[in-house]
């Protein structure tokens, strides 16, 4: 089986072909995001995604490898269009979240973004308690009663290991707490609103090796309800919390297969140059 | 010389002449604080807060000038603050590099700058000429004008700390931009923008020149805001410039009152910049 490098885009259609071999081996949950043809530049002319086509399954980890500058986080953030808040970008293609595509005009923004939740490498907890920073999502789009509120918040932080160290003070401000806990409060918060995709753009690498190895605990509980995308640079982290990984090199998808053939026997050079550190 | 010794002698010249430059800088602070209080004190009393301003050679006090002085600056912080944390946000969030926006930018550091006097005449010409009579509300307006500019600059530079990231993670909630600004980037820079208020009124107290053009003053009790109205800076001038004692003695009384306003807020002020901060 082989994945497309840089000279041979492929299409759609061979993606799928390729991923029902897949389903033959185990047993696969079915596609939740299709990325087809996705182009992205720059109105300067600078492309920084050159025709990439992968799919991301529900209920399961999908990890982005590769090099700084390899157009990996603004893969990212096309699937929420956060690039959207910038102006002057060009984006070609499409990004179909169960079949519809999310690149169309029509698309309604905010609501898209309350269903493709994104974590961000800096924590950024919001200038409010704890308690507030987890209702302010939920606010946004549900008309809830307090009761209801409650729960709502508690299980946000159950969910993410974090009640036990806050139940006691949820209406302290959220900056008081810790770097790796103000990332799972973040994360809770990206979780409360019932996300169907979880975005995480390197959500460890400004934290130290315990709080790295709790997000890592939290991403794998967390897949079995989510959708995940994460950018690492870590690749010790890729091949610990992905079942698959997507091989990334200035614009291109090299390599896209499943985490343990990426790391153990890897199609392309590159790939295999990149995962055993002979470059990038 | 051995090189660590020529270091040490540079770096002890150098730390010398910086001390004896600050202690210049807070001499002359110290002497205007210590010659205020020397002379303001003999002054105060419940009677330069209850009584009028009188006529030369008799018992009199400040509350006109005081209560004048608290209306008009009130006045002014109410017109200015909405439009000055509007125009602010305006400049910062939403006019993103655009010619009309760089332009109203500068505008506004000019006027941050501009000589009082020229705001007292433009008042001047623009209310007191047309209504025929000098006027409580041309005074607050006055110095509405004159605090604007330094609110929408303060509320420009707070928002601009605010890190891109929060309104990104915000965003990726689904937050509308609106809810975004209100909810989150109003309360992160909120301790920051409220200073910048301070700081307006601080400066605005003690403004005289927009208020010889506008307000002038007024030797009786009057709450009628399209009268002219008394206030402490103008009854200073006033009164430290004649050749009575009394007058004098409670020019000295008013420009203590303002010192020690100003002088409050500015310490309010930093105690809620420093708690941002920390």
């Amino acid at each position: 089986m082989n994945m497309p490098d840089a000279q041979t885009p492929t299409h759609g259609f061979e993606l799928q072909a390729q991923a029902a071999n897949f389903v033959q081996a185990d047993t696969l949950n079915p596609v939740k995001l299709q990325v087809k043809d996705l182009h992205f530049k720059y109105q300067n002319g600078h492309e920084v995604l050159k025709g990439v086509n992968l799919e991301l399954r529900d209920k399961t980890v999908t990890a982005f490898i590769g090099p700084s500058g390899c157009g990996k986080s603004t893969l990212l953030r096309v699937f929420n269009r956060m690039y959207n808040l910038y102006p002057g970008q060009v984006v070609t293609g499409e990004v179909l979240l169960d079949g519809r595509n999310i690149l169309s005009n029509s698309e309604d923004l905010n609501r898209l973004r309350s269903k493709v939740g994104m974590v961000f490498q800096k924590p950024t907890p919001f200038p409010m308690t704890i308690y507030e920073n987890i209702a302010f999502g939920i606010r946004l789009y549900e008309k809830i009663s307090k009761a209801e509120m409650n729960n709502r918040v508690e299980s946000a932080l159950r969910e993410t290991a974090l009640w036990d160290e806050v139940k006691d003070k949820l209406h302290q401000s959220g900056l008081g707490l810790s770097g790796g806990q103000q990332q799972r409060l973040c994360i809770a918060r990206a979780v409360a609103v019932k996300p169907e995709v979880l975005l995480l753009d390197e959500p460890a690498s400004a934290l130290d090796p315990i709080s790295t190895a709790k997000i890592e605990d939290l991403i794998g509980k967390l897949a079995s309800d989510y959708c995940i995308a994460i950018v690492t640079h870590n690749m010790q982290q890729a091949a610990r919390t992905s079942l698959f990984t997507a091989f990334m090199y200035l614009g291109d998808v090299i390599e896209f297969d499943k985490t343990e053939t990426i790391f153990t026997a890897p199609k392309q050079q590159r790939t295999n140059d990149y995962v055993t550190g002979r470059f990038g | 010389m051995s090189i660590a010794t020529r270091r040490y002698t540079t770096n002890r010249v150098a730390i010398g002449l910086s001390v004896a430059a600050a202690a210049f800088g807070l001499f002359f602070l110290a002497a205007i604080l210590w010659t205020l209080f020397w002379n303001g004190l003999s002054a105060m009393g419940p009677s330069i807060f209850l009584k009028m301003t009188p006529p030369p050679g008799s018992d009199g006090g400040l509350a006109n000038a005081i209560f004048g002085s608290l209306v008009m600056t009130l006045l002014a912080v109410v017109i200015a603050t909405p439009i000055g944390i509007m125009a602010g946000t305006y400049l910062s969030e939403y006019s993103g590099g655009s010619k009309i926006g760089e332009a109203a930018k500068f505008i506004n550091d000019v006027l941050l700058s501009a000589p009082s006097i020229i705001v007292g005449l433009f008042i001047y010409a623009a209310f007191v000429v047309p209504f025929g009579h000098f006027s409580a509300w041309s005074g607050a307006i006055a110095l509405a004008v004159i605090a604007l500019p330094v609110i929408n600059r303060t509320t420009q530079d707070m928002l601009a700390l605010v890190p891109n990231a929060l309104r990104e993670a915000s965003a990726a909630l689904g937050s509308p931009r609106w809810k975004t600004m209100t909810m989150v980037i109003y309360r992160s820079a909120r301790s920051g923008i409220l200073t910048g208020v301070l700081l307006a009124i601080a400066r605005v107290s003690g403004e005289t020149a927009p208020l010889l053009f506008t307000a002038l003053n007024n030797q009786y009790w009057s709450t009628d805001l399209n009268a002219p109205m008394s206030n402490l800076p103008v009854v200073i001038f006033q009164f430290a410039m004649s050749p009575y004692d009394d007058w004098q003695r409670l020019a000295w009384g008013g420009a203590l009152i303002i010192t020690v306003a100003i002088l409050a807020l500015n310490i309010i002020a930093r105690s809620l910049a420093g708690r941002r901060s920390s």
